[in-house]
């Protein structure tokens, strides 16, 4: 045996944790190698010292405060609500069986009905919804600020993403995405008399049309999912903290924070919930650049 | 009660048959994260976490599970989740400086022993310090081992090896630093 290569069987020899026929091999050598028996004097010493370290750790009130954490977020229901639907499935008497084939017959006629009425009722309700969503959206309501909204059409809805047309009185027109389910507006297409987010129009009627837009929801959109930010932040979740337009609509500042549970540790400088200021240059609205990005005190530690 | 009645009956919905194996366990888990991290209060978090991991998990377990390992093997993840959040925290300069647990005038020999012990231990990489602790401290078999781990025996084998070695250099002088 060469005694380098036998190093890992001379520490299980040392555990106790080699076959009976490993052993004797084992014993032999020893038998034979002073080297050997040296490193298996060691190897038995740091059993014994890191041994010490068996004493037992301070555990008063332990199990309270474990059991307490356990039934504190809501008491145990396993057992009466099982029961309860065994003894609907398997109704025992006469009335439980009358009840179980009632209750499922109601059931189905219910369902056909429903799903007969249901998606025109969705359709309707999500029709609303997103109209109110439009007319709450601040966006919307700095673009169309000294305009009037005569009329919102939601043109498309598809699961949760409805398109509209948004009307203004002036006779502008400016088509959106809604984001039903998370309630935000997404302008798609603003008129080509807007491209820089700046204009001042008189109508016939008297009515200026659009003096400025503000806080903007598509630059937000850009931030979290675009391609300049993702180079950035890598697999980092953003969250959008506060955002603001200055005053000549030109430069945009996000304040964005880190979030992630999903940590890469050779990643750069990005911690989870750092805080970064971002400012744009959107005088191109369809070529928004980054000016300066400032990082990041922690404004949280996941472990104090 | 045996520990297979105890998890059947936790399974049937009796939450408080799981005191029971907080109380068997909860000694050997605290002390394996313990020497894990390196710090009580922390360890102790983990533990509460590990008892109620397990708590949610047994319901999902099949009737043959071996508890022990188990257990230990979801103690390991919540050690290894610590340091990758200790790590990330500890690169803004913000570190653990934590002193050891025993005030000076209250060290004995035996205690410094403890302390060096503890501090070489930490001076290996944590994959190879779980083989030492539960092998030497907690008495796991190589086999109990594997299975708490996740790796074969011969890995265990491997590291257990490994694991003397670098434990014996950092003890008798230095060695690389604290993960």
């Amino acid at each position: 045996m060469r005694c380098n290569e036998i190093r890992e069987l001379l520490s299980a020899y040392a555990d106790n944790e080699l076959s009976t026929e490993q052993r004797k091999l084992m014993e032999q050598h020893l038998g034979e190698c002073a080297d050997c028996r040296n490193r298996l004097t060691e190897y038995r010493q740091v059993s014994q010292q890191i041994g010490v370290l068996q004493t037992a750790p301070s555990i008063s009130g332990f199990t309270q405060s474990v059991m307490s954490r356990i039934k504190e977020p809501r008491p145990k229901r396993y057992k009466s609500w099982a029961g309860t639907v065994v003894a609907f499935l398997r109704p025992q008497t006469k009335m439980g069986r009358l009840i179980t084939y009632v209750t499922l017959a109601l059931t189905v006629i219910l369902v056909t009905l429903f799903a007969g009425i249901l998606p025109y009722a969705n359709h309707r309700a999500n029709v609303a919804l997103a109209q109110s969503i439009i007319k709450g959206d601040p966006t919307i309501a700095a673009l169309f600020q000294d305009d009037d909204i005569s009329k919102i059409n939601i043109t498309n809805i598809e699961g949760d993403i409805a398109t509209a047309e948004i009307d203004g009185a002036s006779g502008v027109t400016v088509t959106v995405t809604v984001d039903i389910k998370g309630e935000k507006v997404y302008i798609t297409t603003i008129p080509s008399s807007l491209p820089n987010l700046v204009d001042i129009t008189d109508t016939d009627n008297g009515k200026k049309i659009i003096t400025f837009l503000k806080a903007n929801s598509r630059v937000d959109e850009i931030l979290s999912q675009g391609a300049i930010i993702a180079g950035i932040f890598q697999s980092y979740h953003l969250e959008v903290t506060s955002s603001n337009m200055s005053n000549d609509g030109k430069t945009y500042t996000v304040t964005v924070k880190t979030i992630s549970d999903n940590i890469q540790t050779q990643a750069m400088l990005v911690t989870p919930s750092t805080k970064w200021t971002i400012t744009l240059d959107v005088t191109d609205y369809n070529n928004i650049k980054i000016v300066n990005i400032t990082s990041g005190s922690v404004v949280e530690s996941t472990n104090p | 009660m045996e520990e297979a009645a105890v998890i059947a009956s936790i399974k049937a919905g009796n939450v408080d048959a799981f005191t029971e194996i907080v109380e068997n366990y909860q000694i050997p888990i605290v002390r394996y994260l313990c020497r894990l991290v390196g710090d009580e209060d922390i360890a102790r978090d983990l533990a509460q976490d590990t008892f109620i991991q397990a708590f949610k998990g047994i319901l999902k377990t099949s009737p043959d599970l071996k508890l022990r390992p188990w257990l230990f093997k979801i103690a390991t993840n919540n050690a290894r989740q610590y340091y990758r959040r200790k790590r990330i925290i500890n690169f803004i300069p913000f570190g653990d400086h934590r002193t050891p647990d025993f005030p000076s005038q209250y060290r004995t020999k035996d205690i410094e022993e403890n302390i060096e012990v503890r501090s070489a231990l930490r001076k290996v990489p944590l994959n190879i310090r779980t083989c030492l602790v539960l092998h030497f401290v907690e008495g796991f078999k190589y086999k109990e081992m594997a299975d708490a781990l996740g790796i074969s025996e011969d890995a265990v084998r491997m590291r257990v090896t490994r694991g003397r070695e670098l434990f014996r250099q950092a003890y008798t002088g230095g060695g690389q630093n604290e993960m």
